[in-house]
């Protein structure tokens, strides 16, 4: 019993937390409300499903907030200038993810430079290359259908699309060769090179999917704010790392889980979501989000090893 | 390596080639690109050529030196249609006057400390004059310092700082354009209700000014009773969500008002998104094409467009004055105008509106 609630201890953080939310702010409990902050944790929480994997090998992304802003600019130029269909548009923001985790993934595993380096490099290039395609400027991205992902036409439909994904993967990293072999290599890399994975092969993977989820809720943002903005998702690689932490992911590599990650995503708007209802003063939500984080992070590593589960 | 080599000096001719001939964008956008494919290109050799690239940029940058004069020009962020309006003022007077516009600056209003690195880079350059919008009135009075010691006439266009260094302060009287709007709001929801304010960012000297002039107009305004007071952080998804938390928390909202355009945009979204566009006024300060969009559609009821364009006209007239020794006026106010639909397709209303053409 304490193993499983050591396991799965971001659910009971969350649970508990919105209880005193919910006793503290009679607003909180409102259907409209919960709806709304399910439904704004969308972005961050795919971001962060795909910042995950990439944590699980020891990793780091720290460009995915760019390169979601970067794949909105290039989806809604496509669609301004060019009116593609809406299912391309798509298509061509999860591309551009696709591409930069790619470079991401061939030069951390191929290139033996540090994830954190090239991601660094990546956060700034990708940025700069969303304000010159923009020329600056904020692109309108007001189109009747495009607005459905985004939630437009139905605050489920993002919510719906956030928990399809993070179940894929969570059962991808569960079930699949893939999914035990990223846990493997954040756990030891050289053992699990020894044991014959194709670790490089599978850290680009990680590199891969997390672009492609960036480059999506990129896609998405614009569409939930009739804007793609150069400077979108400003900080949202730290939102996502935040969340993964949060969720029970581990830096070191080899811990976490989706499940815990979105977990970890909504424990922080719901803490946003409290202030902003309450009009807390901008500064104290600060100081209070940035207290929690470790306060949080802190018990999990507690309980952890009070239950044998920290890899020491 | 060799290859490396070749690539990290392509991106550099690109870099300038593209400063050169398309100066309109302004450097910083393409330092930041090349500051990225470097890091990059380095990290991907071992490092050995690290010391030369960087050694590039300042060569091209200072062979542009002319007899002309040289103005440096600074907004807070470089992508809102309201910085290009006041670069399109800039670039005018500086035809007009026949001086070099230098256009650079932050990529977002909160990043003060890339603007001091922009103006300390000015400073170094030698530009006859700054022209600049301050991202917060306490952090650039270090700079403003250097500048003036520098024998640099510094003109603040826009947000001014706490000091009596810069020549003038050419703006928007920002008290003056929120009291318009707290009582333009009035107005659209008959002299009573609740209502809430969005500003931007806590510290920012409109920012502030706005908050100040919206809620001494309240008192003049005893049926408005102000509800949140909810900051956007410049940010269009931020504004939205704490526009869903303002009318969640208080269900009888009846108005909001937005400081600038990404709260503006924000709230919009997020009033759309609830179904109660037409039933929670919005007015907000100024008119980019998205905002104008909204007006047209009826999400939001008004707009107090200030004048971008004459900021940057001015600002740059003010430093050519300064330059050359003729007196300034200490405050150039811009003006604002509240544009509702019923005043929008007069034809002076439609020159502010569109002063870049549509």
């Amino acid at each position: 019993m304490r193993s499983i609630l050591a396991r799965h201890s971001p659910l009971v953080i969350l649970a508990g937390l919105c209880i005193v939310v919910a006793v503290l702010s009679p607003e909180f409990r409102t259907a409209d409300n919960l709806k709304s902050v399910a439904y704004r944790t969308s972005v961050v929480g795919i971001i962060a499903t795909g910042q995950i994997l990439v944590i699980l090998t020891a990793g780091i992304d720290l460009s995915v907030g760019s390169v979601a802003a970067l794949s909105g600019v290039v989806a809604c130029t496509l669609m301004k200038n060019h009116a593609l269909p809406v299912p391309l548009v798509i298509g061509s923001g999860i591309l551009t993810g696709l591409i930069c985790g790619l470079l991401n993934g061939f030069f951390a595993a191929k290139g033996r430079i540090p994830p954190f380096i090239v991601t660094l490099g990546m956060m700034m290039a990708a940025r700069g290359g969303a304000l010159l395609l923009s020329g600056g400027r904020q692109i309108s991205a007001i189109s009747d259908t495009f607005a459905i992902i985004g939630g437009m036409r139905g605050w489920w439909i993002p919510v719906a699309i956030t928990l399809a994904i993070a179940a894929v993967f969570s059962v991808m990293l569960t079930f699949t060769r893939f999914g035990r072999a990223l846990y493997a290599i954040g756990g030891n890399l050289n053992a699990a090179r020894l044991s014959g994975i194709p670790v490089d092969r599978m850290r680009i993977g990680a590199f891969v999917l997390c672009g492609m989820l960036a480059g999506f809720a990129g896609v998405m943002l614009a569409s939930r704010t009739g804007v793609a903005s150069p400077n979108a998702a400003d900080g949202g690689e730290l939102d996502a790392i935040a969340a993964c932490v949060i969720g029970g992911g581990s830096l070191m590599g080899g811990e976490g889980g989706c499940v815990g990650t979105l977990a970890g995503a909504l424990i922080m708007n719901v803490l946003v979501n409290f202030c902003n209802l309450k009009n807390i003063n901008p500064a104290w939500q600060k100081v209070l989000v940035g207290a929690l984080i470790v306060i949080l992070v802190y018990y999990d590593n507690l309980r952890k090893r009070r239950a044998g589960l920290l890899k020491e | 390596m060799l290859v490396l080599v070749i690539v990290i000096m392509f991106v550099i001719v690109i870099a300038i080639v593209n400063e050169t001939m398309f100066s309109t964008l302004g450097g910083t956008i393409m330092n930041r690109t090349l500051c990225g494919l470097i890091v990059l290109a380095i990290a991907t050799g071992c490092g050995g050529q690290a010391s030369s690239p960087p050694a590039q940029q300042p060569a091209a940058t200072t062979s542009a030196k002319k007899e002309r004069l040289e103005i440096g020009v600074v907004p807070k962020g470089i992508s809102h249609q309201f910085w290009l309006t006041v670069k399109a003022g800039a670039d005018t007077a500086g035809a007009e006057f026949n001086a070099n516009i230098r256009w650079q600056g932050p990529d977002k209003e909160t990043e003060i400390d890339k603007q001091v690195n922009i103006l300390e880079d000015m400073i170094s350059r030698r530009v006859d004059a700054i022209v600049m919008a301050a991202c917060d009135e306490n952090g650039l009075t270090n700079v403003i310092k250097k500048a003036v010691e520098a024998k640099i006439p510094v003109i603040t266009i826009d947000s001014g700082v706490k000091s009596d260094l810069p020549v003038t302060l050419v703006a928007t009287d920002n008290v003056a354009g929120a009291k318009a709007a707290a009582h333009e709001l009035a107005r659209l929801i008959g002299n009573e209700g609740e209502v809430g304010l969005m500003p931007f960012i806590p510290g920012a000297a409109t920012s502030e000014l706005r908050e100040q002039g919206f809620k001494e107009a309240l008192k003049e305004l005893p049926g408005l009773k102000l509800v949140a007071t909810l900051y956007c952080q410049s940010d269009v998804a931020k504004g939205m969500n704490v526009t869903q938390d303002m009318m969640t928390a208080n269900p009888n909202l009846k108005g909001i008002f937005a400081a600038n355009e990404p709260g503006a945009i924000g709230a919009a979204q997020a009033i759309k998104a609830a179904g109660k566009a037409g039933q929670i006024k919005l007015i907000a300060f100024d008119a980019s094409d998205e905002e104008i969009q909204m007006l047209k559609d009826g999400t939001l009821q008004a707009l107090v467009v200030q004048n971008p364009f004459q900021m940057g006209y001015q600002g740059v007239k003010a430093a050519i004055d300064a330059i050359q020794g003729r007196p300034v006026e200490k405050r150039i106010d811009t003006g604002v105008t509240v544009v509702t639909m019923e005043n929008f397709h007069q034809p002076d209303i439609q020159k502010l509106l569109y002063p870049l053409g549509k």
